[in-house]
């Protein structure tokens, strides 16, 4: 139990506890405060991405049939669905950045179209339990999924205003991947799959060369050692890796190929899987 | 749909806008405001006797200045991180529990502050800011940054690493003020915890690099507030000082070196 300690005059009140008194700066009060383990909040669920540019500003060609296998994927796995922005995320940072919007400004704008694609996918999916999930919500996921119904959340970590300095340049460093990562982190959830419109990560950009050699599996240090010209996943992704808990692999995998997020649900390595 | 549409990923977004705009000078969306942060075992765990005469210059200064206060958290939210830790819960649960004991705080300064104009403030007011400081108000907010589950875990603590400090800092960064106050309970920035250690010297100024050199083991700021300031386009500069004596508010919002002013190199 712990005990108030009642501070006189201007001293002050404190609580009885390992942290009393201590500043949470204190070097060696952190290294007190790791313990060897940490709780899954939801060790049988998974979190898809599914990728703004690469598979929602495609329509129809592309979506339908990838929410039909989610609503498949839906009766044998618990599931959150993360939907990113693409294009219109994109246009939003030209004219905000032309505009000279800090980087908080940018990150405060740009969720909405997040919103926008997680509308569309909610409106797509609804009669097979597709729900909108606001992030007031976040602590009632679990009932969401005990009731088998698809939640659809906004990938980007809610920031805003509060948005770190990049290191360079003007743009959030923390995007869509970085949201889903953490909340799949937090979550301590089985499977992160981020479904995107090619096979996953190759050396060189397979649009430009043909014979670009496919990375099926790569650590975060060699993709951000790799000098890859296009890496599919946020740098920021790659640095957290390390340091997490519970999601130490993900895998990206091509959205546009028919039972791909089946398998990769599954277990099975059909993209690229990256590990800490 | 176009070629250049084809890169949901920030990365790309980034080599896109590189292509396509040079690199403008960031606007200053509300650059006059004070952000003061009036610290939570420091002030507010104190009371009364700490307590009544600065929310009465807090008063006074809203008269010359539009302030906008961060509450910080204190001795509960260090038992909350206490009991979180035992139980093994996630960093970003950590983060969701500490941002209770500011929001409690906010609300204590609000009613504090109420008939000097107090309004207390959610993270989703942000944009009404012009509002309150046009009808003279005093805007409080929770210090804690609005990240709660998506905080990000962290070598070594479980410890949220943006707490009050980064919360404060980070809004006066995004409002394009030049510094953010602090006003805690010691003078400023000492070599060591004046608290436990009597010979701890004052460092009445520094550089973010001189004081990543001098590898101190405590610090009366957040540390990863030295990063943000660092990279901040103009935030430049911190002013910590001691908000128990008297005048060193006001002394310090009019410019005057009172406490420590740490600065971006």
């Amino acid at each position: 139990m712990s005990k108030i300690l009642r501070g006189k005059g201007i001293r002050r009140t404190h609580m009885q506890t390992p942290l009393m008194r201590e500043s949470l700066v204190d070097k060696g009060v952190l290294a007190r405060s790791e313990p060897d383990r940490e709780v899954r909040m939801l060790p049988e669920a998974n979190i898809v991405g599914v990728g703004g540019g690469s598979i929602m500003d495609r329509g129809k060609a592309a979506v339908y049939p990838l929410c039909d296998e989610l609503v498949e994927c839906n009766k044998h796995h618990k599931m959150v669905v993360g939907v990113s922005g693409g294009g219109r995320a994109d246009h939003t940072m030209e004219v905000g950045i032309d505009l000279g919007l800090p980087t908080g400004g940018l990150a405060q704008i740009v969720g909405a179209v997040e919103e926008q694609n997680g509308a569309m996918l909610q409106a797509l999916l609804s009669a097979h339990g597709g729900v909108w999930m606001p992030r007031d919500a976040f602590s009632e996921i679990a009932l969401y999924l005990e009731l088998g119904s698809l939640p659809i959340v906004a990938s980007m970590p809610p920031y805003h205003f509060w948005e770190e300095p990049p290191r360079e340049g003007r743009l959030p460093m923390n995007g869509p991947d970085v949201g889903l990562y953490l909340m799949a982190e937090v979550l301590g959830v089985k499977r992160l799959i981020f479904v995107k419109d090619v096979d996953g990560i190759y050396e060189n950009d397979p649009n430009v060369d043909p014979d670009a050699r496919f990375i099926p599996e790569a650590t975060s240090q060699d993709l951000l050692e790799g000098g890859y010209p296009s890496l599919l996943i946020e740098p920021k992704v790659l640095e957290l890796m390390p340091h997490a808990r519970n999601i130490r692999d993900f895998q990206i995998i091509n959205g546009l190929t028919p039972g791909n997020l089946t398998r990769a649900l599954d277990g099975e390595h059909v993209g690229t899987i990256v590990r800490a | 749909m176009s070629e250049n549409s084809e890169s949901p990923e920030r990365h790309e977004i980034g080599r896109t806008v590189e292509l396509s705009s040079e690199p403008t000078e960031v606007y200053r969306i509300l650059p006059d405001t004070k952000v003061v942060k009036v610290g939570g075992q420091s002030v507010m765990d104190r009371g009364r006797a700490a307590l009544y005469p600065l929310v009465d210059e807090i008063a006074a200064c809203a008269k010359d200045h539009h302030i906008l206060i961060g509450a910080g958290g204190g001795t509960r939210a260090r038992h909350a991180y206490a009991v979180g830790l035992d139980l093994e819960l996630p960093t970003g649960v950590m983060a969701r529990l500490g941002g209770a004991v500011p929001m409690q705080n906010a609300r204590m300064l609000q009613m504090l502050l109420a008939k000097h104009g107090g309004i207390f403030i959610l993270h989703e007011d942000f944009e009404k800011l012009p509002l309150y400081f046009m009808i003279g108000g005093i805007p409080v907010i929770s210090g804690m940054p609005p990240h709660e589950y998506w905080e990000k875990p962290m070598a070594g603590t479980r410890i949220p690493q943006n707490r009050t400090d980064a919360g404060v800092f980070l809004a006066a960064e995004a409002l394009g003020c030049d510094m953010a106050y602090f006003a805690k309970d010691e003078r400023g920035l000492f070599t060591a915890d004046p608290k436990k250690d009597p010979g701890a010297e004052f460092i009445p100024e520094i550089t973010v690099s001189e004081l990543m050199k001098r590898d101190l083991d405590d610090l009366i700021i957040e540390r990863v507030v030295f990063t943000y300031l660092s990279r901040a386009i103009h935030c430049r500069a911190i002013h910590v000082f001691n908000g128990l004596e008297r005048g060193n508010l006001t002394r310090a919002l009019n410019g005057e070196h009172v406490g420590t002013i740490i600065r971006a190199d």
